[in-house]
Order: structure tokens, then C-alpha cells, then sequence
């Protein structure tokens, strides 16, 4: 019958379109992929661990550099300037400086402002024009030339490259995340990092 | 020699009542650019709303999302138009370049005995490429740049993929097997494709646009309008970002157009002067480029008084209209004129010309296969009927009317693009308003001066239609601002 030639291919077309970018193997080594968890969900995209993972990498690069020892003792003040998505995902890259702010500041050498940059605390700030006000007691009252200017700026920026295998069945997504701490004052890069994470999959869908 | 195939009867009866109620779109989406004429931009989108606000459209159908979501961002409902075009973008996410059947080959071979528009619409190459150009755009007039950065990248990906993407398809088309199993259906159609007159078939061809090449499936507004992003943005890193370089440099290496590639040479200029104030216009113009059905009868290597209809339905490629040939912005004596970057008919003629040779041969192997159904449906009635001749010719009528129902060709397509998309730049000066004008000297709208860098987005499907103009401040943080224009909906 020449109907029953198509329906291997109509089955193909039912399979085919439940499918969708299945096994991406991740060199994140806290991934499922490297830990053998195979309940563990991976993705093109980044995902928690990897922001994690970077995080701890990060924090890690820093603190090897001597730079990152202030000399003469003391901490760094430090303000996080800007750090640029540039990937195929969006995701809120405070969820990485948070977590390398966090580590910096357990590790006794940096101290972070909230009074600039891009985790700027208006409130701190507005806390000055409470400086006429009668119903405040002044003595508590933040007063001017108190604030710390930071010495230092944490600066990023994330991007993904995309590759393909010869045959064009694989595809991978070579993610840099690319992080510098930069002295205002005379503007070197005292230390920085780079991190790398590749995720290799299927080739059939775009990777987003 | 005709053989008995009586078990066709009742597949195309039943598929026959499968076509007539499975392919019926929304007629709002089918009817947008009518109603555009009527209502307006606006009013159109307001078409997809419901009476709550929330969106109306079938997010399961492919080519109602891409028309809804188009119409939403023409009346510069940008958050609404992102909100459909991501339910798309989840269908159109395809690749495909390398694998041995292709989605897109299988549903090509799996409707021979139907027709393709009993397939769901799986959308073509050059949709994803404008699909991720629109949701760019939505972002960056919604004043979200970390969007627009990450929706921009998704564009280039899907730009830097189409051209292999292009060549993998049309290789799968070509190979897709349509032919019949049986030899002797095999040769009908070798015989009929023989005795049928090329320039016949060829007329859904007649009207594509010349020195079509792969390497101009890439959009260059696509492009440019990424490079422009990346110029003004607000971030450092943007600007010193290899991407406005690689965007210029495609253009100028693969863009059809001279005007495309001069412009993509201005532009760099300006960018190195950015100290400047610049006004860019980006200017959707027309309709764009549509597919029309036409009808063979076949000289069919088969003859037999048993057969009431044979014939094949094809596509057949339209131009789309323009509106005006550019706009000019001026302010006081300084003024100029926006340039042809993008031509749709040639950006949606590459598939089309790729797959029409394998199209026609599979349509005609689809009419063989139906006819020789029909002969043996119809010998069938003869013997069952032949006490009742008037049953017997009411029930042949039927058959027919099935064979003919289910020669269909598959007209969908993305029909509210415009035909053109044209970009032009300016340097500004401080305080004085921008004033936009047709080709023809016709006032469009009149912008006001926005302190920094400025992007006009204008839309006009026809001349004297209604006119979208939206101003957007570079770098874009907030939603962009309407421009009023002179044009009101009919009461």
C-alpha cells in the first residue's frame, strides 16, 4: 500500500518533535555532566552552578594575585562598576558579583561600598538631606564628608562563541566570564580572571 | 492500464473533510493588512486583545503567533509584541543544518498524498532571522539594553546560521524521495512532467527577484541596526565589542544592494564620530513580498473517461508593494533621505526558489497517485451503481471534489513584513525638532529634538495609510515616545 510508505516518516515527524536539545555535557566540573548525577538538569544556558562555579573561581584568581593584598596592611575599599551579559540567555549577572562580594569580604582584604557604582544604595545618599531636618537627632544623622570613595572597581563582562563540529551534528557554546579589579586612581588592572565553561550538545536547535 | 486502488476511497473522503477544517486561521490574522487600512495600526493589534486586555492569538499555531506578534510591534506595543513573538520564537527554534532528515524534508515527503498545508506551518528561515530582528527591537524600544544585547546576539547567531542553514534545506528538499513506490505510478509522473510545458510550471518563478545567491539571506538592517545598538549603548563594553565591526563587514561583503553596503560605509564613518549628535531613521516600508495559488490541469500520461479532475495547485511567488521609494528627515536646512537596506522579496525568494523544482515534481507525483484513486474509485462506483447511473455520477462528483479539495498549495506565509526596510542617518543639531517627509514631499510627522542620540522608527504599509513614527533616545532606557501624525481611522 502506498500509504503505509509514508507512515515511518509521519512517526519520525511525531518523535522528532518531542525532542529538543537532549544531552549537553558541560567541563563545569560541579556540573551533572562531570558528577556522573544524572538527575542533575543541564542546559546551553548558565545555570546556577555555573554562576556558582564562577563565583568561587573568581574569588579564587583574586586572592592568589598578590596584588590583592593591600600594602601596608588594611582593606581594599572596593565598588562593583559595571558587569555585561553578553550571551544567547538572559540572567542577572548581580547574582554573580553578589556572591564574589560575599567571598571577598569573608576573606578579610576588601571592604565593599554600596555608595557608587552599579549596587549603589540610594539611601545612602538620601540619607544627607535629612541634614536640615528638625525631626531628626543630627548626631544620627549621616554628615558630610563621611563616605568612603572606593579605591577599587570589580568590572566584568560574560560572552558565549558558538562552534560547530566538521559534520555539523555538535554544537558548542564556549562561554568566558571575564572579570578585572581596576585601581581608580592610576587605572592598572590589579587583578583579574578568567573562567571558561564549554557546553556541548546537538546541533538540531539554536542553543537559547 | 489503470489498476484498482478501491482502499483510497475512504482515506481521501476522510482527509478531504481534514482539509476543508484542519487549515482555517484566525481570519483577523489572514485579514491584517486590510484591516490595517481600515483601523489603523493600533486598531488592528487591538483585534488580538481580548476585552480584559489579555492577548488573543493561538500560541500553537506558528503563523498566527509571527502575524500577531508583527501587528502588535507595528502599533508599537512592544512589551505585547515580545510577549507572542517569544511563544514563536519556541517553534522556530530549528537549526537543522547537518541532519540527515529534517524536519522540514519529512513533512515535505509525509504530505505527497495530502498537501502541505495539512502540515502544521513550520515557518521558514528568513521568519527566525526577522523574528529575532523584531524582538530586538521590541527591547530596545522598551529601553531594555541588557534584552536588546542578548536578543541582538540571538539575532546574529541566527543570521551567521541561515546561509548554511539555506544550503542544507534546499539539498534536503531536492533529495527528499517523493516519487511513487510503484514503477508504473513512477513512470505517469516522468511521463507527465515530460509532457508538461516548462514555462507552464515555471510561472510561480516569473516574478522572484534576479542574481538570487545564499549568501543573501542575511538581513543587513538586521545588521546595521545591531551595529547602531552596540555604538550608542550605554555600556563601554558594547562599544568596544567586536560586534559592530563584524556587522558592518557582512554587509559590506554580502549585502545585494548598493545602497546596503554604501550606507554600512557611512555608518562606520559616523561611528567614529560619535561625539556628534546623530539622528538614525529606520523606515518599514510597504507590503511585503506574498504567495499566491495557481492551478495545472495535467496533461496526465493517463487517459480514462473514469476521471472528472486532475490537476496540480502551486505556489506561485508575488512582489510586495511599496509605499514610498524613501522618507527624508530634515531639520532646518540640513536634511536626508533613507536608503534600501533590506528587500524582503529577495530575503523570502531564496527559500521559495530552492524548493520550487522539488514542489512541483512532488505535486505532480501527489495528482498521479490521486488520480489513479480516483479511476479506481470511480470503476468501483460503476459496478456498485450500475442499476442507479444518477447515484453513480453523484458519488463520482464527490470523488472528485475530494481530489480536487485536497490539490491545495501552501500560500501561508509571515504577510504582514514590509516590502522594504530602509535606514538613514543624520547629525544632529541641538533644539530644533525633526520633520519627516514623503518621497514625494508629503509631511509624515514632525519629531522633537531629544538631548544625545536618537532613533526614528517609522512604519507606513501604503500612501495615505496610517503612519507609526516612534522616537527613541540612545542609549535607550526607557520606552520609546509616539509621535502624533496626521492620520485618523475612518469612522
Amino acid at each position: 500500500m502506498k500509504l503505509l510508505k509514508f507512515a515511518p516518516i509521519l512517526a519520525a515527524l511525531i518523535i522528532s518533535g518531542c525532542v529538543s536539545n537532549p544531552a549537553v555535557v558541560s567541563t563545569n566540573p560541579l556540573s551533572g555532566s562531570a558528577t556522573g548525577d544524572k538527575k542533575a538538569y543541564e542546559s546551553f544556558s548558565i545555570t546556577s552552578v555555573d554562576i556558582g562555579y564562577a563565583a568561587n573561581e573568581a574569588v579564587q584568581q583574586f586572592l592568589e594575585a598578590p596584588e590583592s593584598i593591600k600594602p601596608g596592611g588594611g582593606r581594599y575599599v572596593i565598588a562593583v562598576d559595571e558587569v555585561v551579559n553578553d550571551t544567547l540567555k538572559t540572567f542577572e549577572t548581580r547574582r554573580l558579583t553578589a556572591q564574589i562580594k560575599r567571598k571577598l569580604r569573608q576573606s578579610g582584604r576588601f571592604r565593599f561600598s554600596n555608595a557608587v557604582g552599579a549596587d549603589q544604595t540610594k539611601a545612602v545618599l538620601e540619607e544627607r538631606q535629612l541634614q536640615d531636618s528638625k525631626l531628626f537627632d543630627q548626631s544620627t544623622v549621616a554628615q558630610d564628608g563621611t563616605l568612603a570613595a572606593p579605591e577599587l572597581y570589580l568590572t566584568g563582562l560574560i560572552v558565549v562563541d558558538t562552534t560547530q563540529s566538521g559534520d555539523r551534528k555538535k554544537q558548542q557554546l564556549n562561554y568566558a566570564f571575564m572579570l578585572e579589579v581596576v585601581d581608580k586612581v592610576r587605572g592598572y588592572v590589579l587583578f583579574d580572571s578568567y573562567i571558561e565553561i564549554d557546553k556541548t550538545g546537538s546541533n538540531k536547535n539554536f542553543a537559547w | 492500464m489503470i489498476r484498482k486502488v478501491h482502499s483510497y476511497t475512504t482515506p481521501l473522503l476522510a482527509i478531504t473533510l481534514a482539509t476543508l477544517t484542519g487549515c482555517i486561521s484566525n481570519p483577523v490574522v489572514i485579514d491584517n493588512n486590510a484591516s490595517v487600512k481600515v483601523a489603523g495600526y493600533t486598531g488592528t493589534a487591538q483585534n488580538h486583545l481580548e476585552e480584559n486586555g489579555e492577548i488573543k492569538v493561538n500560541r500553537d499555531n506558528l503563523h498566527d503567533l509571527l502575524v500577531v506578534g508583527k501587528a502588535f510591534h507595528d502599533a508599537g506595543m512592544w512589551a505585547e509584541s515580545n510577549d507572542v513573538l517569544n511563544s514563536a520564537s519556541e517553534k522556530l527554534m530549528w537549526k537543522e543544518d547537518s541532519i540527515d532528515t529534517p524536519e522540514e524534508a519529512l513533512r515535505f515527503v509525509g504530505t505527497t498524498v495530502t498537501n502541505d498545508t495539512l502540515a502544521d506551518y513550520t515557518g521558514r528561515i528568513y521568519e527566525g532571522m526577522m523574528l529575532d530582528y523584531y524582538i530586538a527591537m521590541n527591547s530596545l524600544m522598551l529601553g531594555e539594553e541588557n534584552l536588546a544585547r542578548v536578543n541582538f546576539n540571538r539575532l546574529e547567531q541566527r543570521q551567521g546560521n541561515a546561509e548554511i542553514q539555506l544550503q542544507a534545506y534546499t539539498r534536503s528538499i531536492q533529495n527528499a524521495n517523493t516519487d511513487p513506490e510503484d514503477s508504473y505510478d513512477r513512470e505517469l509522473v516522468n511521463n507527465t512532467l515530460e509532457q508538461a510545458s516548462d514555462s507552464e510550471f515555471d510561472r510561480g518563478l516569473q516574478n522572484l527577484p534576479a542574481n538570487l545567491n545564499a549568501a543573501q539571506i542575511r538581513s543587513p538592517s538586521g545588521d546595521l541596526v545591531n551595529a547602531i545598538f552596540r555604538q550608542t549603548s550605554s555600556s563601554d563594553q558594547d562599544r568596544k565589542s567586536d560586534k559592530t565591526k563584524n556587522a558592518i563587514s557582512s554587509v559590506q561583503s554580502r549585502a545585494a544592494d548598493d545602497s546596503s553596503r554604501r550606507f554600512a560605509g557611512d555608518l562606520e564613518l559616523a561611528f567614529k564620530n560619535l561625539k556628534e549628535e546623530f539622528v538614525f531613521v529606520v523606515y518599514e516600508d510597504g507590503v511585503g513580498p506574498s504567495i499566491n495559488e495557481f492551478r495545472i490541469d495535467l496533461p496526465l500520461a493517463l487517459v480514462s473517461d473514469d476521471l472528472l479532475y486532475a490537476g496540480v495547485a502551486l505556489p506561485e511567488f508575488v512582489p510586495g508593494s511599496s509605499s514610498n521609494n524613501s522618507i527624508t528627515i530634515s531639520q532646518g536646512e540640513n536634511q536626508s533621505s533613507t536608503v534600501l537596506v533590506t528587500d524582503l522579496n529577495r530575503l523570502t525568494s531564496l527559500e521559495f526558489q530552492s524548493s520550487y523544482d522539488a514542489k512541483v515534481k512532488k505535486e505532480v507525483a501527489s495528482a498521479v497517485i490521486k488520480t489513479v484513486a480516483q479511476i479506481a474509485a470511480n470503476r468501483a462506483i460503476d459496478e456498485e451503481t450500475s442499476d442507479n447511473p444518477l447515484a453513480g455520477l453523484l458519488m463520482k462528483v464527490a470523488v472528485a471534489g475530494t481530489a480536487a479539495a485536497l490539490t491545495q498549495a501552501d500560500t501561508r506565509h509571515w504577510n504582514n513584513l514590509p516590502n522594504h526596510i530602509q535606514l538613514g542617518m543624520m547629525k544632529k543639531k541641538a533644539d530644533v525638532p525633526l520633520t519627516l517627509k514623503s518621497a514625494t514631499g508629503q509631511h509624515l510627522a514632525k519629531a522633537p529634538y531629544t538631548p544625545g542620540h536618537q532613533l526614528i522608527y517609522v512604519r507606513q504599509q501604503s500612501v495615505g495609510g496610517d503612519v507609526k513614527v516612534f522616537s527613541q533616545r540612545l542609549p535607550a532606557r526607557e520606552t520609546a515616545m509616539e509621535i502624533a501624525t496626521n492620520w485618523a481611522p475612518a469612522e
